[in-house]
């Protein structure tokens, strides 16, 4: 007697997104063949930067703080992939 | 994929969403700049469709609205019309129903000739639409009198239709289960039979006409149909069960000053009018000696002197209509007395 086969194992998502989406990201995960988590992280990677300098209720204290760290995350990815990371600067225009 | 990128890009996440940015918000914008993006009507979109529906509505408002209402506005309908000369001096019996577009009558619908004739309780609508010149369609409906008007309404199915135009021809044939053009139609012109087209469910398969010498030729004819020698003589063989002899009867009896019913349509049902006179002389051989002495002398004024034998018959017929009707006056009269 071993341990009962799982049937429609759960599947873990790392990141709270919305189902539709999250077989959007599936699809183009596979079509790529990534996991859909990588395809999150590296899009995160690319574009939180830009995404939370238009976020007006951040200032600039936190927004310098989370632009350092993920300038740190940028790094380690080009470092991985030896490209370049085309995240927006830190200063605001 | 680094776990320690993973890591730092998690905690980086937790840390926005403590000060109110929501993951799955920051997720999707991240995500839509890759192009990974829900389809989603936006305001565009939904102004663009908006305008779409308000041109639909105007073009159905000007143009297909507007026609209906402008065409429905202009039909009207006309109950128990006299009869009356009409186009090319012809006599226009009376009519039930007329049916007059843009000031013009498109349909005439009979059902009661009055003093011109008896229709036998047979319904005859004219399609007599001006623009579709010089045709004149004729069909008959039974039992069916006309309640609304519908200008898609179909002929009587398995039904005998002629086309008649006032000054030039005639032509006679039947209809399918579908009111299409089927069997032998014949074409007169005054009293003379010239064409004869073969019609099988609406298509045309065979054309004879009459040549110079007055003898049928086959024009054309499609494989798999026959033309006859003799279309005036085969008319009603070719269709029959397609039409009722009681109304092509009731047809050859009408006295119309231009559709020339007995001597084209006669014509055709010619077997049936020998066998009525069959049936006739079958009476006569049966009635008693006296009698048929009497009908003897009256076929034999007739041989020796018709127009006189005529005028005499129409004479008395005249003579005893007048007793009729002074016989009926007297009785009037006679009910005022006692009244």
């Amino acid at each position: 007697m071993g341990r009962p086969k799982v049937e429609n194992k759960k599947e873990t998502k790392s990141f709270r997104v919305d189902p539709r989406l999250w077989e959007l990201v599936q699809s183009e995960a596979l079509s790529n063949g990534k996991r859909p988590t990588d395809v999150i992280n590296e899009a995160l990677a690319r574009h939180l930067g830009g995404v939370i300098r238009g976020k007006k209720d951040l200032d600039n204290d936190k927004l310098v703080h989370f632009l350092n760290r993920l300038e740190g995350v940028a790094k380690e990815l080009g470092d991985m992939k030896g490209t370049i990371s085309r995240y927006e600067s830190k200063s605001r225009k | 994929m680094n776990q320690r990128v993973e890591n730092e890009l998690r905690s980086i996440l937790d840390d926005l969403d403590k000060i109110g940015l929501l993951e799955n918000e920051l997720i999707s914008d991240c995500l839509k700049k890759e192009g990974i993006l829900i389809p989603r009507l936006n305001t565009r979109h939904l102004f663009i469709l908006m305008g779409f529906f308000i041109i639909s509505l105007g073009y159905y408002g000007f143009f297909y609205a507007g026609v209906l209402s402008k065409e429905e506005a202009k039909v009207f309908i006309k109950r128990d019309v006299p009869a009356s000369v009409g186009r090319d001096n012809t006599i226009y019996f009376p009519a039930q129903v007329q049916i007059e577009r843009d000031g013009r009558y498109v349909e005439r619908w009979h059902w009661d000739y009055g003093e011109y004739g008896n229709l036998n309780g047979f319904i005859q609508r004219f399609e007599c639409d001006t623009e579709i010149e010089p045709l004149t369609v004729t069909c008959y409906r039974q039992s069916e009198k006309f309640e609304s008007y519908n200008p898609a309404l179909k002929p009587l199915p398995r039904s005998l239709a002629f086309i008649w135009s006032a000054d030039q021809f005639i032509h006679y044939g039947v209809l399918d289960e579908e009111s299409r053009k089927h069997g032998l139609w014949i074409k007169f012109a005054g009293d003379k039979a010239v064409e004869a087209v073969l019609w099988n469910k609406g298509r045309q398969v065979g054309l004879s006409k009459v040549g110079n010498f007055g003898q049928w030729e086959i024009e054309a004819k499609v494989k798999g149909f026959d033309m006859p020698r003799d279309p005036v003589a085969d008319w009603h063989k070719i269709n029959d069960g397609y039409f009722d002899i009681n109304y092509a009867m009731t047809l050859i009896n009408v006295k119309h000053d231009k559709i020339l019913y007995a001597s084209t349509l006669g014509k055709l049902i010619d077997p049936f009018i020998q066998t009525d006179k069959a049936a006739f002389q079958k009476i006569i051989d049966g009635l008693p000696s006296k009698q048929k002495k009497e009908w003897s002398r009256f076929v034999e004024a007739i041989k020796e002197n018709p127009n006189k034998t005529y005028s005499f018959i129409e004479e008395e017929w005249k003579k005893s209509q007048l007793k009729s009707s002074d016989v009926s006056s007297a009785k009037k009269n006679n009910t005022k007395t006692y009244n």
